[in-house]
């Protein structure tokens, strides 16, 4: 600790120094720092999560990891950044779901179909909030006054394919005639900002985000988007109204690490031991429960087989709310 | 609002040009689907294109009233423009700063800051005596580089190109 | 209330916290100073490096960075007209000109000075009214908003120059760059022309980095051989007379900085660009004009946007909602540190609030100290031959440009708008009010759309919404306010409201 701080600027300059000793031929991997690229801004989940974790990844593959945010474009402009760079593994993408529904919204052609997952750090659980003073204090009664007041109900929103649209997807798919005003904020922080001062009258957002408005009373939760009750929130699960909600379940904002496919397999085995690792580390997983978002700590195999099930379901889902610019089956993405 | 501020050179052929970006930005924004209401994507731009326009034919009726004037022989008129607009320094500038953005993208930050500090600094200082002048564009170029190098990737880990 | 003093002097005791938090001011000096380096960039940055410290020591110097970046700012604003962050933009305005008749030593002096006003002012609101701003900040709707984005951009009309349609030609200009790229509502690509690269938008810092750095470098060329001006260095820190004359504008800009820095959407930046304009029209007799070198158009902005930093803190330590991108980040660091920030940190951690108080206090009076040292020798750099200066300026403005996401795009983007802007400021179009059209023109065109979904498309609801609750109508009657001061009308009817009121009173 002591030492941690009469380092801080030594540290910082010397950080900058070991970039410049480039290993010819690494024999031993990885011979210099990492640059890991993270796809959103500085204050976002995804850079929180990521920052969370980078230390640990350090200390198990023991070199530094040098972060840089490269946000815009919903992403795309920081995933094509990494994926225009060498495949030797020292370019690390941080990104979370949007990849996926690049193709299906027309803003790439790039989505993680093009890299390796060394691990998916953590996923969200989204929750049905209301303003504290609205009339209803579950899904049901939520949905009974929807129904009866077509379009007359605000939803805070965070734009076309955001998580409050999505779910909204969802409840429309399960309840017809589930029509409401979506009010569009640039992100969950500012929607749920609107929704605490009572601009509009419900939505959805990651419980991690809305926690602790919830526990405060500012807010009120109707119901977790789960077929399992969350800890922490009294809640119950949305499968309890609608239970037709479970095909699409779990669903969720996730985050990851990812290098580009083409990287050599023992790069990838080395990467992907000490990723998994330090997501597994008790640190990280305390720093989850109180970030509010679920620990995943997979790799590989059961890493892809989670995101093309996300991918699928979602694509889906923006498809049949008219929302897709692109016809997911065109992009190979098979219905569930 | 009245016409009573100072005309420059060239302001007809610039706002006319100025005009026909604006047109080109113009069909670009028709081109952004929905157009249905007040909120949809595509109203904010060509409201703004509609307001750039209007302004931009105010001044071109105002150019053109003030160019009705006594005419005087083109060479005179294209003297008066680059002394006012383009200068041999500013001619000079534009292109080494387009070339220092094309060499950042090809030699780096440091090879590329170096020559482009080196070379303006060199032509910049034309009173100097040739051999003092290029010493000291050297020496400023390379310290700059290194300050800035120092400071950036050193200290705040910032990237450079 | 002995506990409240206690947290509020923990670090003012203890030499390793004082020390980090001097740290981190005196590096927040030179980030902020440095354009395309942000505090934000730099506090998001320290969340791993303070990954395995004790909170309040990661807390000490985040807090540390955030004061004196949002002062550093001002230094290159002054001395080479490239504001070193959005904040500092007004005072560029003024600023540059000072430094360009030699007075660049004293205009960092009384920006020192009413810096710190400003900031004791924004801690003062924060210790003493969090909740009760909090509460009312939470009020501001969508069309809230959009008034608050208009009543800037009426700023327009006084930065215009010689043509005020040229001024609005430029701002709308600024609105359409800020509409470039994805629209985040729809997901629609706007204004890309079918480009990838356009997709994330411009930077509007390396709008700010271009219109200011690029453009001022290529008209001071036309001047190359001019001689530089004889930097006055002798009186730098002002006499209390000084200080005591521009008190009423600082105290009055920093209420203005508090207010807007503890609006969520809102921060520092247009808190100095409402503060610039209030200071314009409150100010009869400026000590010279504005734009060419008054006191008072330094005074307004720098209050503002250094009590915006306690105003950001507001919202963020009683209920969790950052105030502004650099709370943002530090929320996150609470995360990362094992706290829960929302409405029951005040609770859950009670100490945390006037250590944070203590704190700001603390990195307050180091940017006092760290400021006004040094200021002859920073004042001498615009002493440097142009031939010099103005190609380590453009090599500057490339790096920050650079910097902002690590892309060579801005780059293109900076030269470019520096060349736009170069062309526009020959023919006597401002910059001024192109920049404040970015920043702006997105405030307004989002809420103007949120207002115009909630109403269902409806001119009518539209209408009804503006007098539908007293802070839109406050905020209403200050735009119309403001365009009757600029229409010609003004004084006649001032002149008759006056005879009026006499009549009433005698």
């Amino acid at each position: 600790m002591r030492l941690n701080r009469r380092h801080l600027l030594v540290g910082a300059a010397t950080l900058g120094t070991l970039s410049f000793a480039r290993g010819g031929f690494a024999q031993e991997f990885p011979a210099r720092p990492l640059q890991g690229t993270i796809q959103w801004g500085a204050g976002g989940s995804t850079d929180a999560v990521t920052r969370a974790v980078a230390p640990i990844v350090e200390e198990k593959l023991g070199q530094k990891l040098v972060l840089t945010n490269r946000p815009g474009g919903t992403g795309v402009i920081g995933m094509q950044y990494v994926h225009g760079q060498r495949p030797d593994g020292y370019n690390i993408l941080f990104g979370a779901e949007n990849p996926q529904l690049y193709g299906v919204l027309g803003l790439s052609e790039l989505s993680y179909k093009d890299f390796y997952p060394l691990v998916l750090l953590a996923r969200g659980t989204p929750v049905l909030v209301a303003r504290k003073d609205a009339p209803w204090n579950d899904a049901k009664s939520l949905i009974d006054h929807v129904l009866a007041h077509p379009d007359q109900v605000k939803m805070g929103a965070t734009g076309v394919g955001g998580l409050p649209f999505v779910v909204h997807a969802m409840l429309s798919a399960q309840v017809p005639g589930f029509k409401v005003t979506q009010v569009p904020f640039d992100g969950d922080g500012p929607a749920l900002t609107a929704l605490e001062g009572g601009h509009v009258d419900f939505m959805s957002a990651v419980f991690g985000a809305a926690r602790e408005r919830i526990r405060a009373g500012r807010i009120k939760a109707l119901a977790a988007i789960s077929t399992e009750p969350i800890e922490g929130l009294e809640a119950p699960p949305i499968t309890e109204t609608l239970p037709g909600f479970a095909k699409y379940l779990p669903w969720g904002p996730f985050f990851g690490a990812f290098v580009k496919k083409e990287t050599p397999a023992p790069v990838i085995a080395k990467l992907e031991r000490a990723f998994v690792e330090a997501a597994n580390d008790p640190r990280f997983k305390e720093f989850c429960a109180n970030f509010g978002v679920v620990p995943m700590g997979i790799g590989g195999p059961e890493a892809i087989a989670f995101l093309e099930r996300w991918q699928s379901v979602t694509a889906w889902l923006l498809a049949d709310a008219g929302a897709a610019k692109v016809d997911p089956a065109s992009l190979g993405i098979k219905r569930l | 609002m009245t016409s009573s501020h100072p005309r420059h050179p060239g302001e007809f052929v610039l706002t006319l040009l100025l005009i026909a970006g604006t047109l080109l930005l113009g069909r670009e924004a028709l081109r952004i689907s929905g157009l249905s209401g007040p909120s949809s994507p595509g109203f904010g731009p060509l409201a703004m294109i509609v307001v750039v326009l209007v302004g931009l034919l105010v001044e071109l009726l105002r150019a053109a009233l003030g160019r009705s004037g006594e005419r005087e022989p083109t060479p005179v008129r294209l003297r008066r423009f680059a002394a006012a607009v383009l200068p041999p320094p500013v001619l000079g500038a534009v292109p080494l700063l387009i070339l220092y953005l094309i060499g950042l993208e090809l030699l780096g930050f440091v090879i590329a800051s170096i020559v482009f500090l080196t070379v303006a600094i060199g032509l910049l200082l034309h009173d100097r005596p040739p051999h003092s002048r290029i010493l000291l564009a050297v020496a400023v170029a390379g310290g700059t580089v290194a300050t800035i190098r120092l400071l950036f990737q050193e200290l705040f880990q910032v990237l450079l190109p | 209330m002995d506990t409240a003093l206690g947290y509020f002097l923990t670090s003012w005791l203890d030499p390793d916290l004082l020390v980090l938090v001097a740290v981190g001011t005196l590096a927040g000096i030179y980030i902020g100073a440095i354009p395309g380096l942000s505090v934000t960039m730099a506090v998001s940055i320290l969340i791993s490096f303070t990954y395995a410290w004790d909170t309040n020591e990661a807390l000490a110097l985040m807090v540390g960075i955030y004061m004196g970046g949002v002062y550093g700012g001002s230094r290159t604003a002054i001395l080479l007209n490239i504001p070193g962050a959005p904040a500092a933009i007004a005072t560029a305005l003024d600023g540059y000109p000072l430094a360009q008749r030699g007075e660049a030593g004293r205009a960092i002096g009384v920006t020192t000075v009413v810096s710190f006003i400003g900031g004791l002012v924004g801690i003062a609101a924060l210790g003493l009214a969090a909740p009760l701003v909090a509460e009312v900040s939470l009020m501001f709707a969508p069309r809230d908003y959009m008034l608050l984005g208009i009543l800037g951009l009426l700023l327009v009309a006084s930065l215009s120059g010689e043509s005020l349609v040229k001024g609005v030609i430029a701002g709308a200009i600024g609105i359409l760059v800020s509409m470039v790229g994805l629209d985040t509502m729809t997901a629609q690509p706007r204004l890309t022309f079918g480009s990838t690269a356009l997709l994330s938008g411009v930077s509007y810092v390396a709008v700010m980095i271009g219109m200011f750095g690029i453009a001022e470098a290529l008209v001071q060329l036309h001047t190359i051989g001019s001689p530089m001006v004889k930097q006055n260095v002798d009186r730098i820190v002002p006499s209390l007379a000084t200080v005591v004359k521009h008190l009423p504008l600082a105290l009055r800009c920093s209420a203005i900085g508090v207010w807007i820095g503890a609006l969520p959407g809102a921060g520092g930046d247009i808190a100095a660009l409402m503060a610039y304009d209030h200071a314009k029209k409150s100010i009869e007799k400026p000590s010279r004009p504005f734009g060419q070198g008054a006191y008072e158009g330094l005074v307004a902005p720098e209050a503002a946007n250094n009590a915006a930093v306690g105003g950001a803190f507001i919202p963020m330590l009683t209920l969790g909602i950052p105030g502004d991108a650099v709370t943002a980040v530090i929320i996150a660091a609470l995360f990362v540190h094992g706290l829960r920030p929302g409405p029951n940190l005040m609770v859950d951690t009670p100490h945390l609030f006037w250590f944070t108080v203590g704190n700001l206090t603390l990195a307050n009076i180091f940017m006092l100290v760290f400021g006004l040292t040094g200021i002859r020798l920073f004042a001498k750099i615009v002493e440097v031959p142009k031939a010099i200066l103005l190609p380590i300026v453009g090599v500057l403005s490339v790096v920050g440009a650079y910097a902002i996401n690590n892309n060579l795009a801005d780059v293109w983007w900076a030269v470019g708008f520096g060349i736009l802007g170069y062309v526009l400021r020959v023919y006597g179009y401002q910059l001024g009010p192109v920049v404040l059209g970015v920043i702006l023109g997105p405030i307004v065109e989002a809420n103007f759309r949120r207002t115009m979904i909630g109403v269902h498309e409806s001119w009518a609801g539209f209408a009804l919404e503006l007098v539908s609750h007293p802070i839109t109508l406050v905020l209403l009657l200050g735009i119309v306010s403001s365009v009757l001061r600029g229409t010609p009308f003004w004084p006649r009817l001032a002149a008759k409201l006056r005879r009026s009121a006499g009549r009433a009173a005698g």
